[in-house]
Formats: C-alpha cells, sequence, structure tokens
C-alpha cells in the first residue's frame, strides 16, 4: 500500500523533531453509555455489564500497556462515571495521565440550552476534583455539540477541546480581542475511532444497524499505515479508545501492535491532548487556518440570518 | 478479584476453555416480531443447526476429545429428540436456555418461572436431567430473574458480559453460590455470520465476516485469555457454527488452543463447581 504517496507535508516542526505528534485518548463512558444509548438499559443488567466491563477490567488493562510504552494518554470521563468510579480515577491519575471532562451524564449537548450546557460542565469539574482534587481543562462532546458550547466553554475556564473532525493537526477554534488564542481543538477522528469498528450489542442496538465487529488484524493493520502517513505528512496521530471495547484480553493486542510499530520508527512525539494543545497556542502555528469550518460555518449562518 | 490475582485453575492449568452452543434452532427467529411459523424459509434456517449442525459438531468434540455444552429451549428437545439425546449420550452438558427462546425482559418474572419449569419437563421427558446451569436466550433477562434461578436450584448461569473469570452473584445483597461465567460478543458466532434477508438481520444487512478474520478476532483473544490466565467462553450456534467451512474453522481453533500447555477444556458446569469450591 502507498499511503505515503503525493501528501502535502503540514509543514509543522514538533518538538525534537518528531514526524508526527501521537495522542491516546479514552472515552471511560462505563455503562452510561448504553444508558445514554437507550434509558431501557438502566433495567438490563447484561447489558450494562457490557459497560462496566470498562473501569473495572479494560482499564487495569490498558494503563498496563500504556505503562509498559510509557505513554501518557488523556482520559476523557462523564461526571457521573467520576463520581461512580473514583478509585479507578485516582489510579489513572496516579499512573501521571490526564483526564478531561465529558459533561456530566454522556448526554447530547446538541438539545441542551445554554444553562443545561453549563450545569452539565460546572457538575462535571465538581465530579473530577471530588476525585482526583484537579480540574479539568479539556472537554470532548458525547456526540455533537451545540452552536453555542465553545464560546460556553471558553467562559468557564476551558483552553481546549478534542471534539471536532475538520483538521489532522490542532486547530485554533477562538481567539480574543488581541488575537491570541482561547480554544484549541485537538481533532479525533472517525477512522482512528475504536469503538466504531468494534462495540455491538443486540438490545439495545449498537451499531444500530448491528454491522459486524471488524477484524483485529485488519483494523491494526489499517491504523500502523494511517500512522505512517501521518508521519509522512508531520500531523498529529490522535487514537480514540473505550476500555470496555479495546480492554479484552485479545483486542488489547491490537494498540500493543501499533504502540510497538510506532516506538520502532522511533519519530512520534507521544504527548497529551492538553500538552498538545498548550504546546500549539505558545507556537507560531496557533492562527486560524484558511479554510477551517467553523469560521465559514458561523459567517454563512450570519449571512442567512440577515437575508432573512 | 482484581486483575493482578492469577487465577488457581484445578491441575495447574493455566487458563479455562468453556466451547459452548446454544442450539436455538427456529425457536431464535421467533420470539419477538419474527413471525418464523409462517415463514418456512426462515424456519428452516434455524432448523439447519439441530438437523446437521449438532450432528457434525458431535463429531467434531469426540475428535478433538473436547467437552461441550449445549443450551437447548424446551422446544428444541422436543421436537429433535434423536439430537438431543445424541447430545447427552456423548457426556456434554445440557444447559437451560428457554422453551422457546424467550427474552426474558419482555416476561414478567411469574412467566419466567413458568417457562423454566416447562424447559426443564422437556428435559426430563426426553432423557436428561433437569439443567443446573442457565443462559439468557437473545437479548437480555431482568432485576429478579436469578433470584428465582437461585431458589430452583440453579448452579450457574452463563448470561452477563461483564467480566472474563468467572464471579458469585449477589442476589438482594447477599453473596451466593450461584456462579456466573460470563460470554462476550466478540466470541460469538452470531454477530458475524448471523444473516437472514427477510425478516432482515442484521437490519443492516451488512456482508457476513470472513472466516479468516474471525479465526484470527478468537484466536488473539485466546492468546489474551491464555497469557492472563482466563476463562474463555465461545458461544457458538449450531445453525450458524454448524456449516461445513466454520466447523473446520473451529477445529483449526481448538487444534491451535491444544498446541498450548495447560489448557483446561470444560464443561460450564465444571468451571463453575471448581469456582465455588475455590473462590
Amino acid at each position: 500500500m502507498s499511503v505515503q504517496e503525493n501528501l502535502r507535508d503540514s509543514g509543522v516542526s514538533w518538538p525534537d523533531g518528531a514526524r508526527a505528534a501521537t495522542v491516546i485518548t479514552v472515552d471511560l463512558d462505563a455503562e452510561l453509555f448504553w444508558v445514554q444509548l437507550d434509558p431501557v438499559s438502566k433495567e438490563r443488567p447484561k447489558t450494562l455489564s457490557l459497560g462496566e466491563y470498562g473501569p473495572n477490567r479494560g482499564i487495569p488493562r490498558l494503563l498496563s500497556v500504556l505503562s509498559d510504552y510509557e505513554v501518557s494518554a488523556t482520559f476523557f470521563v462523564p461526571g457521573a462515571v467520576a463520581d461512580r468510579y473514583s478509585e479507578t480515577l485516582r489510579a489513572i491519575d496516579r499512573a501521571g495521565h490526564e483526564i478531561a471532562a465529558k459533561g456530566y451524564l454522556p448526554s447530547s449537548f446538541v438539545h441542551f440550552d445554554n444553562e443545561e450546557q453549563r450545569d452539565s460542565l460546572r457538575r462535571s469539574i465538581a465530579a473530577i476534583e471530588r476525585a482526583t482534587g484537579k480540574r479539568p481543562r479539556g472537554f470532548r462532546s458525547f456526540d455533537d455539540i451545540d452552536g453555542s458550547t465553545l464560546e460556553i466553554l471558553v467562559e468557564e475556564g476551558f483552553t481546549w477541546t478534542s471534539v471536532l473532525a475538520g483538521d489532522d493537526r490542532p486547530q485554533v477554534q477562538l481567539v480574543d480581542n488581541s488575537g491570541a488564542a482561547t480554544l484549541i481543538d485537538i481533532p479525533s477522528l472517525w477512522e482512528l475511532n475504536e469503538f466504531r469498528y468494534f462495540g455491538f450489542n443486540y438490545g439495545p442496538a449498537m451499531p444500530a444497524g448491528q454491522n459486524r465487529p471488524a477484524s483485529y488484524a485488519r483494523v491494526a493493520a489499517d491504523w500502523k499505515d494511517e500512522y505512517d502517513a501521518y508521519a509522512e505528512a508531520r500531523a498529529s496521530f490522535v487514537l480514540t479508545l473505550d476500555p470496555q471495547s479495546i480492554g479484552k484480553p485479545g483486542r488489547i493486542s491490537i494498540l500493543r501492535e501499533v504502540l510497538e510499530h510506532i516506538r520502532n520508527r522511533g519519530d512520534a512525539w507521544f504527548t497529551t491532548a492538553g500538552e498538545l494543545a498548550d504546546w500549539w497556542r505558545d507556537s507560531s502555528y496557533a492562527k486560524i487556518p484558511e479554510g477551517a469550518a467553523e469560521p465559514i460555518r458561523r459567517r454563512t449562518i450570519r449571512q442567512i440570518d440577515t437575508e432573512r | 478479584m482484581l486483575n493482578s490475582e492469577r487465577i488457581r485453575w484445578p491441575n495447574g492449568a493455566k487458563c479455562a476453555v468453556l466451547i459452548s452452543f446454544d442450539v436455538d434452532g427456529p425457536a431464535v427467529w421467533i420470539e419477538g416480531e419474527r413471525e418464523a411459523w409462517h415463514r418456512p424459509r426462515t424456519f428452516s434456517l434455524g432448523g439447519y443447526g439441530p438437523l446437521r449442525g449438532v450432528p457434525r459438531i458431535l463429531d467434531l468434540l469426540d475428535e478433538v476429545q473436547v467437552p461441550g455444552s449445549f443450551y437447548v429451549p424446551g422446544w428444541v428437545a422436543e421436537n429433535w429428540p434423536s439430537q438431543f439425546r445424541d447430545i447427552n449420550l456423548a457426556g456434554h452438558e445440557i444447559g437451560h436456555h428457554g422453551y422457546l427462546h424467550e427474552v426474558y425482559a419482555h416476561r414478567t418474572l411469574d412467566e419466567f418461572a413458568g417457562i423454566v419449569t416447562r424447559a426443564q419437563d422437556a428435559f426430563v421427558a426426553n432423557g436428561a436431567d433437569p439443567a443446573v446451569g442457565f443462559r439468557s436466550p437473545g437479548g437480555d433477562f431482568r432485576d429478579g430473574n436469578h433470584r428465582i434461578l437461585e431458589e430452583l436450584g440453579f448452579e450457574y448461569s452463563s448470561s452477563m458480559r461483564g467480566d472474563d473469570r468467572p464471579y458469585r452473584w449477589v442476589v438482594d445483597g447477599r453473596t451466593t453460590d450461584l456462579i456466573e461465567i460470563c460470554a462476550h460478543w466478540e466470541l460469538d458466532d452470531f454477530p458475524y455470520w448471523g444473516f437472514n434477508d427477510e425478516p432482515a438481520d442484521p437490519v443492516s444487512q451488512d456482508r457476513i465476516a470472513g472466516l479468516d478474520w474471525v479465526y484470527d478476532n478468537w484466536k488473539r483473544e485466546f492468546d489474551g485469555y491464555y497469557a492472563e490466565g482466563l476463562c474463555y467462553t465461545l458461544m457458538m450456534h449450531p445453525q450458524v457454527i454448524g456449516k461445513p467451512g466454520r466447523v473446520a474453522l473451529l477445529r483449526k481453533l481448538i487444534r491451535y488452543m491444544q498446541e498450548h500447555e495447560g489448557v483446561w477444556f470444560a464443561t460450564a458446569k465444571q468451571i463453575a463447581d471448581w469456582w465455588r469450591e475455590t473462590y
């Protein structure tokens, strides 16, 4: 496969001459994933147990692999999960990983008004602080966000997100009056999202069409090919994992295989989402790029409103 | 039990392997709105399981000398009595799987208890002992089912998804002798290969998975369970795994596992008994 050919280089000089900024992100939704998917799950012990596997068995296995490869990851944890699994959260924190917010319940910000968004964010910050004593600075939504969410995040003290999908390197979303970046997004892309390949249940159905769970070997091969191409393009390679899925005894081999591949190449800058956002903010790249989706979306909406 | 704690298996075995089959027959196509009673082709899709799948699987288990646990709806035992007896006479375990593959989340607790008894009667009428093991058919069950199972004398359940080693059920705050042996969707043949056009299964009509990819997934999971000394539960359906090419895949996988030292192939009852005595 020659995916490395004819790629446009980002031109970014990552620290220490690295070819790709590499971030492992983890969604720890636990059983709340299934409750969010369908509230009937609350009365379905078997379905809930799919999610409980995450904190109980998946997390220890995942932490062990991350420790073997000396990688610090970024964990996105809904506040309700932080409250329920506070000991797990402390173990993640003690191992030197970053913990970021995901709202209180894994519910959709699309359907929240501004006050509901603020309330969810504040409760999630409080829950993570209760568990770890540290205030989260980063946020990932459970699914899409509302048009007002990015501004609300800045007002509530967040400095970065991992929400959008329109880039393969950090992207400045908001700037202040002096032009300084106030919110930076670390994009997470579907093809590098593990749960989308393997998450499965019959009822409530996930995926909705009950498509086949993917081939482990195929996903491992795809991610290695993608990494090689990201390094060629000097982009930022952001993997997204869910412990209830990647944390299975056999599936964890995919992560080992990919980390082994990246380590053997020796050209990655392993960092957390928060560190990467900070680095980007302090770099000469901290500008909203021409053609970025969000300013175009906003401009067009204003135009439509004016014409109406 | 902590992840770091290594399980003690009998005779110093390194891990346990449960080869299990849900002999649903057409019943899996009947529960819910699937109307297989009036759809001969769909009905026959399920009928392949007891008619062709079971004998082929019994031959394989005999060849590789591995015991199996077979979860059989009572109605299937009544209508395929010779296959049912063959499973029993070959010394494999027969476990409970509803009367007509009922989804217990949709049934009251009284209905549940009635279904359990009716299926047990079918087993006894066809020369088997009442089952001591329970696997919840299809979808979910509800809170309270396991209290009734305990009252009815069941010794284990293989219905949950949340662990990779056995554990004791906690019922009404009490830790009981009822053992759970979890199964997992990635070690189930139906999500990979189950297919029908009308009624559509899967809903997306996604393509049937590749034999080589499922083999690799199952092999990688075995490698992980073996390395960590866990309880590997394959959950299969004779109407799915019982096809010639897929039984060949299962043979290859069992042979691969047998190349490893200290793999304890056991029925679910044997695993549950060991767990109850040891933990």
